[in-house]
């Protein structure tokens, strides 16, 4: 299973030290993998509980939900901590102990920085899988906003025409979805009544930058894939760069490098790409929000503008 | 001499005090202050030193960093405005951090001082404003200072209704001032309006139309909430205590006012003094100090909410 | 054994979170409403050429603020 440290048979007897780094790293593998057990088990329960507590808090802040998923994401902090704790005091702690003890220039130095590299390699696993678990605990917040929005939609048909002037009687009809507060002056007697919107209704301003991004989603994925393939262009090129140093044939060099220009040109045109997908991105994101709340569209082009300065 | 230096910076009161509180409850740290930068006169005001004047130094800043700039592109750079900016900003530590002969401390307490004029962004404790700034026009006659005032008194308990009454008007302003300052506070990209109100809720502010609404607090609470004003340790304490609340499934305001009996608006004024005394006082060994506290004390709260709920789960799982 | 402890953790935390109040109490659901406020002083209604801030017949002040423009209402809507 540890097959790094296999290599060294056949050649000439290993330090005695080196049970101690094999044992610790034996420890530490099977550690993770109790841990990363773990933390699944505990995040497959969690998160269809998350989901069904969401759809049952019938909370306007959702805050027993809250709590329950702060709770949910303290345990797998605490797993996370744990871990890096146990790292600091048994891996890395016994390698500065080596390292400080080895020369570099002995030949087995290689033993101790394998049972480094071999170790964190398998902490970098560990943190890759809380990062997931961490993400999908996140996901369970999501709601449908378009339900939401098309509640308040139809709360808004079902009492526009509904309402008459507390002072004359006369008919008032609500013009649009009012987000706060407002006088209405009726028709008929100019009275000035006090419009107070539902709990509803008021919370559209709050889902409305949601909703917009929800149906803006797909330009925003555009934007970052092509904004991650700069780092994936630069480390492409790199490996082809260290392939060189191994390699004679004028030919096949020239290959390399031209391969290398290729790669170094589509890099640098994602650095320019990127920003623009972005500005479509967030124009698009802008229009649609506007859309669905009209009334602050003068507050979020100012907002707009702001953004666009640091892309 | 911290007081001095620091408490004649915004040559107001009110701060001066709070430094002075800050002074007398942290005596283990106080005296950090006592010998450093003695052959240098900071300006109060942009905490140069008084041997050379600002002109000069940001021309030696512009000349050192044009001369970069231009080697830079002379070897085929191609510089970005976020380039320049920060070569700006690393000659600008280099220059004072040599006229000056100072530590990194007073480089980050001078930064604080300068950031407006820098980089465009305010730092709390070292708020300026200039007149007819569009952003703090009152909103229908309401001014940042008032409206902070009523956020106060609803955050810490009191209908919002009874604070518009006592403010003599109806409920739809107060709906309109609650949308038109956040916006402003987004908008306004020099974090001035944001940096204020932090200021003002730091400060606790209140206006006369206000001043006979209390929001209740137990004996106990009151004596809570002096300790965390004045024992920075304390406060750290609750923060931390807050924290691990919160990491297993307790609402920690709820907790902080179960408990302690302060409520979330005291229990953030606070937090926001000590964030301003913290950035007019930069001492990185304080904040490190405090910072290991409050680590510790959450730690040792958790372990208290955790075997509350029968141990963590992981607690089977060992080396 | 090890299901039943993840599963009685996810059980307690649910409870307790249940079991909490919510802090500064629960939040109401109301209606969308439309009231009036008559002049408490001379009984008048509030009407629209006048203004929001004054009543129109005796003065009475019913916002003791100068509006400016906001996001429903204008400077405007000020009494004269």
């Amino acid at each position: 299973m540890f097959g790094l440290f296999n290599k060294q048979k056949g050649e000439e007897a290993l330090p005695e030290w080196y049970s101690e780094l094999q044992e610790s790293q034996e420890r530490w593998f099977i550690f993770l993998e109790k841990l990363d057990a773990k933390m699944e088990e505990f995040a497959t329960a969690a998160i269809p509980e998350l989901k069904e507590i969401l759809q049952s808090d019938d909370d306007l802040y959702k805050r027993t939900f809250h709590r329950v998923y702060s709770g949910v994401n303290g345990q797998l902090s605490n797993i996370r901590e744990k871990a890096r704790d146990t790292y600091e005091e048994k891996i890395l702690n016994v390698y500065y102990h080596y390292n400080s003890q080895i020369s570099v220039l002995s030949k087995h130095h290689n033993l101790v920085s394998d049972f480094r590299n071999n170790c964190s390699d398998r902490y970098n696993d560990f943190e890759n899988r809380y990062e997931y678990w961490r993400t999908q605990i996140e996901k369970t917040q999501e709601r449908d906003l378009e339900i939401e929005y098309q509640k308040i939609l139809d709360e808004y048909e079902a009492i526009k025409n509904k309402f008459n002037c507390t002072q004359c009687g006369g008919n008032i009809q609500i013009e649009k979805i009012f987000l706060i507060e407002t006088y209405i002056s009726c028709p008929y007697c100019k009275t000035q009544n006090t419009f107070a919107p539902s709990t509803q209704a008021r919370n559209l301003q709050h889902i409305a930058r949601g909703l917009a991004e929800q149906r803006t989603v797909h330009l925003y994925e555009e934007f970052e894939t092509e904004n991650n393939k700069e780092r994936e262009l630069y480390h492409e090129r790199h490996e082809l760069g260290l392939s060189k140093i191994h390699e004679s044939d004028k030919k096949v060099l020239n290959e390399i490098q031209s391969k290398m220009d290729d790669l170094e040109q589509q890099r640098q045109f994602v650095i320019k790409n990127a920003p623009k997908l972005h500005q479509i991105y967030l124009r698009a994101m802008y229009d649609e929000w506007n859309k669905i709340t009209p009334d602050l569209k003068e507050h979020n082009e100012k907002m707009y503008q702001n953004q666009l300065q640091h892309l | 001499m911290f007081k001095k230096l620091f408490g004649s910076l915004t040559g107001d009161n009110k701060t001066e005090n709070q430094n002075h509180e800050a002074q007398t409850s942290n005596d283990n740290f106080k005296n950090d202050y006592e010998n450093e930068d003695q052959e240098v006169e900071y300006d109060p005001e942009t905490l140069h030193g008084t041997h050379y004047s600002v002109e000069d130094f940001d021309n030696e800043v512009a000349e050192r960093a044009e001369a970069w700039i231009a080697d830079e592109r002379a070897s085929g750079e191609n510089l970005e405005d976020k380039d320049i900016q920060n070569i700006y900003f690393n000659y600008r530590r280099a220059v004072y951090t040599e006229w000056n002969n100072c530590d990194s401390d007073q480089m980050i307490r001078f930064e604080h001082a300068n950031s407006l004029k820098y980089s465009g962004i305010q730092t709390s404790g070292f708020v300026k404003v200039e007149d007819n700034n569009p952003f703090l026009e009152p909103v229908h006659g309401v001014d940042l200072r008032t409206y902070t005032a009523m956020c106060l008194k609803i955050s810490a308990g009191i209908d919002y209704l009874e604070v518009c009454k006592a403010m003599g008007f109806e409920p739809v302003i107060w709906e309109e001032l609650n949308t038109i300052w956040p916006q402003r506070m987004g908008e306004d990209t020099s974090f001035t309006v944001t940096t204020l109100f932090g200021q003002y809720y730091a400060e606790n502010v209140t206006v006369p139309q206000l001043e006979n609404l209390k929001a209740e607090i137990s004996e106990e609470g009151a004596a809570n909430l002096e300790k965390i004003r004045t024992d920075r340790y304390f406060y750290e304490e609750l923060a931390g205590a807050r924290q691990a609340a919160y990491e297993y499934g307790i609402d920690g305001a709820q907790w902080i006012l179960d408990n302690f009996g302060i409520n979330i608006a005291d229990f953030q004024s606070v937090a926001m003094q000590w964030m301003t005394e913290q950035n007019q006082n930069w001492n990185s060994e304080n904040i490190m100090e405090f910072s290991n506290y409050q680590q510790e004390k959450q730690k040792e709260y958790a372990a208290k909410f955790a075997a509350e709920q029968g141990g963590n789960i992981a607690d089977d799982v060992n080396f | 054994m090890e299901e039943k402890k993840v599963t009685s953790f996810l059980d307690k935390l649910k409870q307790k979170a249940q079991n909490q109040t919510n802090y500064g109490g629960e939040t109401e659901i109301n209606e969308a409403q439309m009231n009036t406020r008559d002049c408490p002083s001379c009984g008048a209604g509030r009407a629209k050429q006048d203004g929001v801030t004054h009543c129109a017949y005796c003065s009475f002040e019913f916002l003791s603020v100068k509006l400016t423009d906001g996001v429903y209402i204008k400077k405007e809507d000020n009494s004269i």
